[in-house]
């Protein structure tokens, strides 16, 4: 067996060096194999060096913007929009990477996501408010579609999505209370996504109840 | 009929956990079961399906609520695996909801990494005994049985923190210390490096009695005095502070599978209250008879499960209380130099003692951590730290080196790349 003289202590297995002092050992390995393995160098993945060249290339693009823009002031700060404009892109494409694994949990996130952004791009830009009119209705239903056809596609238990529709359908009624506060003038996207959420709040009402009153139990234990 | 998912609670213990670990501090620990020959993979896997049927809480996801997180019922088959990662890697990942251990293999080790969530050392302990039981069994026609855990299914999952709170027990007020804590440069990758002694636990146990000590004592005041040597002047006015985890089974009758631990700090300011390393036991000695009374266990349970219990605290969405945990988990960190938890001695049947060489466990954590567990003669004690430098370990062994102890040391060194090889 290896020993270290400097600490004496023996070193079982295959050892080339030693932990406690970093003397050399003395003596012969016992043959009794390793421990650990060994383990290979981190490597950078692909979407790693993909994610570093699109982030790169981004913040070459504001600051060329930014640039034209100090240098051809005739048209405003438009500079500011572009900035604004990569970092929705970047926020948005953020909560798609890091919820990936989760379909329906990740078609939630981007109905919230985008609506808000879409809501503080409509605010900064004079407030047309075509963010509650269209961008809200048209999200709730055709996520409302979307997770359907993923859990159809991919066969998840309805248990793996009923909160996230729930949550979805609830979103819908609220462009519906915006008809009603007079917040949204063009009013067939709206009507439609109520109508949507309606649909389908009574058919997980009616034929998946149990499960519904299941998952909302679990998620709002006290 | 499609079946409804089971699910269930945190105890008190584990809560803090999911918030508080991260790429840097895992919250994983490691049960390594040396074999006297190589690992069958097909086999291991046999005996973990076994076991689970005894242990079904393993087979939970760890999931968000509203207010609190719960383990849910999976249909998750975990697979055992030859080992590729770094030891103790992180298992739970929020966005990624899997099973909270793995089972892996290497050349004659069996080991099990498990989130802290899911259940203590001495929990663990059990599943794991069960598993390396089975897996012995199949492998070598033992007839024998486990007799000494026959706790029931309930029992195995029982939050033993609800149990035993008493709303009436009175809350032990504790002194908040800044402690010393060793610094310095990390290893690459967030890997921790890992030291492990073997000793023979009958000598280790004759130095503590000879010092009219018990092994824990004995054992943290040579940890303390190790630390010591490696202050700085300026340094040595704080307080060098041990926590030691305190299995409360000793103390109240659970059969429990999950967490049902306390924690109990040991601390000695090498400035005011010497540096004899008899002063430092005598100290060590008084805190633990100090402490390890029923009035203060029972007020340690109640320290936490009085915040939990709070109807207040329970209605703060749970996006708020990771905030909070995380930030009572940042002012844990400064006070305390180094862990230090005893799981005790293993037992296995008899006929499946000659297949085994040794048991040992250890922890992923920022601070140092110090494991041990003996298994038949051998008690193994491993030092978990995140830093290259590992002058306060080669100090402790060469301390019982010293005392005529022999000490055979493994290490991660390799895979670490922290050294020389």
């Amino acid at each position: 067996m290896l020993r270290c003289e400097h600490c004496r202590v023996d070193l079982p297995g295959k050892q080339s060096g030693q932990r406690l002092c970093q003397n050399k050992p003395v003596g012969v390995p016992d043959g009794s194999g390793g421990r650990f393995p060994l383990l290979s160098e981190s490597r950078i993945t692909i979407s790693r060096i993909l994610s570093a060249w699109v982030a790169f290339g981004s913040v070459c693009a504001a600051a060329i913007c930014v640039t034209l823009n100090l240098i051809l002031p005739a048209g405003g700060w438009w500079s500011l929009f572009v900035i604004a404009g990569i970092a929705s892109l970047w926020i948005d494409f953020a909560i798609v990477i890091k919820k990936r694994k989760n379909l329906p949990k990740n078609i939630l996130w981007q109905v919230v996501v985008v609506s808000l952004i879409a809501l503080l791009w409509d605010r900064s830009t004079g407030f047309h408010g075509w963010s509650l009119d269209y961008v809200l209705p048209i999200l709730c239903s055709c996520a409302m579609v979307a997770m359907t056809i993923v859990a159809k596609v991919r066969r998840l238990d309805i248990q793996d999505y009923i909160l996230y529709l729930m949550i979805d359908c609830i979103l819908g009624i609220v462009s519906f209370v915006l008809i009603l506060t007079g917040m949204v003038s063009i009013i067939i996207p709206s009507a439609l996504s109520f109508c949507a959420s309606i649909v389908f709040l009574a058919f997980l009402l009616f034929f998946e109840g149990k499960a519904m009153w299941a998952e909302i139990q679990r998620r709002f234990h006290l | 009929m499609r079946k409804r998912r089971q699910w269930n609670r945190l105890d008190n213990a584990a809560k803090i956990f999911p918030p508080t670990s991260s790429n840097r501090d895992t919250k994983v620990f490691r049960f390594v079961c040396e074999l006297t020959e190589p690992v069958d993979g097909p086999v291991l896997q046999r005996a973990l399906d076994r076991t689970l049927q005894e242990f079904p809480l393993y087979l939970s996801v760890l999931k968000k609520g509203l207010f609190w997180y719960y383990f849910e019922e999976s249909g998750i088959f975990p697979q055992v695996a030859e080992e590729t990662l770094p030891v103790c890697s992180p298992i739970y990942d929020a966005d990624r909801p899997g099973l909270l251990f793995r089972v892996l293999y290497f050349e004659r080790r069996i080991n099990l990494e498990v989130f802290h969530a899911l259940a203590d050392g001495t929990g663990v302990m059990q599943f794991f005994r069960t598993m390396v039981f089975y897996y012995l069994a199949e492998k070598y026609s033992i007839r024998e049985q486990l007799t000494d855990y026959d706790a029931s299914q309930d029992q195995k999952s029982q939050d033993a923190f609800y149990q035993y709170y008493d709303k009436a027990g009175a809350i032990p007020k504790i002194k908040r210390v800044r402690a010393y804590r060793i610094r310095g440069e990390r290893l690459p990758d967030n890997r921790i490096g890992i030291t492990e002694g073997f000793l023979s636990a009958e000598a280790v146990l004759q130095k503590a009695h000879e010092c009219k000590t018990t092994l824990s004592e004995f054992l943290i005041a040579l940890l303390m005095c190790s630390i010591h040597e490696g202050m700085a002047i300026r340094e040595k006015a704080r307080p060098v502070v041990i926590t030691v985890p305190v299995n409360l089974r000793r103390f109240f009758p659970a059969q429990t599978a999950r967490n049902f631990f306390g924690v109990i700090q040991v601390a000695h300011s090498f400035e005011k209250d010497g540096q004899e390393f008899e002063q430092v036991l005598a100290n060590v000695r008084e805190s633990f008879k100090r402490q390890l009374t029923p009035e203060n266990l029972n007020g340690i349970i109640s320290r936490f499960s009085a915040i939990e219990n709070n109807p207040l605290i329970k209605a703060i969405p749970l996006q708020a209380k990771i905030f909070f945990l995380r930030l009572a988990g940042l002012r844990a960190n400064r006070e305390d130099t180094a862990a230090f938890s005893n799981i005790g001695r293993v037992s296995m049947p008899q006929e499946a003692t000659k297949h085994i060489r040794l048991f040992d466990v250890f922890l992923c954590t920022r601070r140092p951590q110090l494991c041990l567990c003996s298994f038949g003669d051998t008690l193994a004690i491993s030092v978990s730290s995140p830093l290259v430098d590992t002058g306060f370990q080669r100090r402790f062994f060469r301390r019982l080196t010293e005392m005529g102890i022999s000490v055979q040391v493994v290490s991660n060194l390799e895979q670490t790349n922290g050294g020389d090889s």
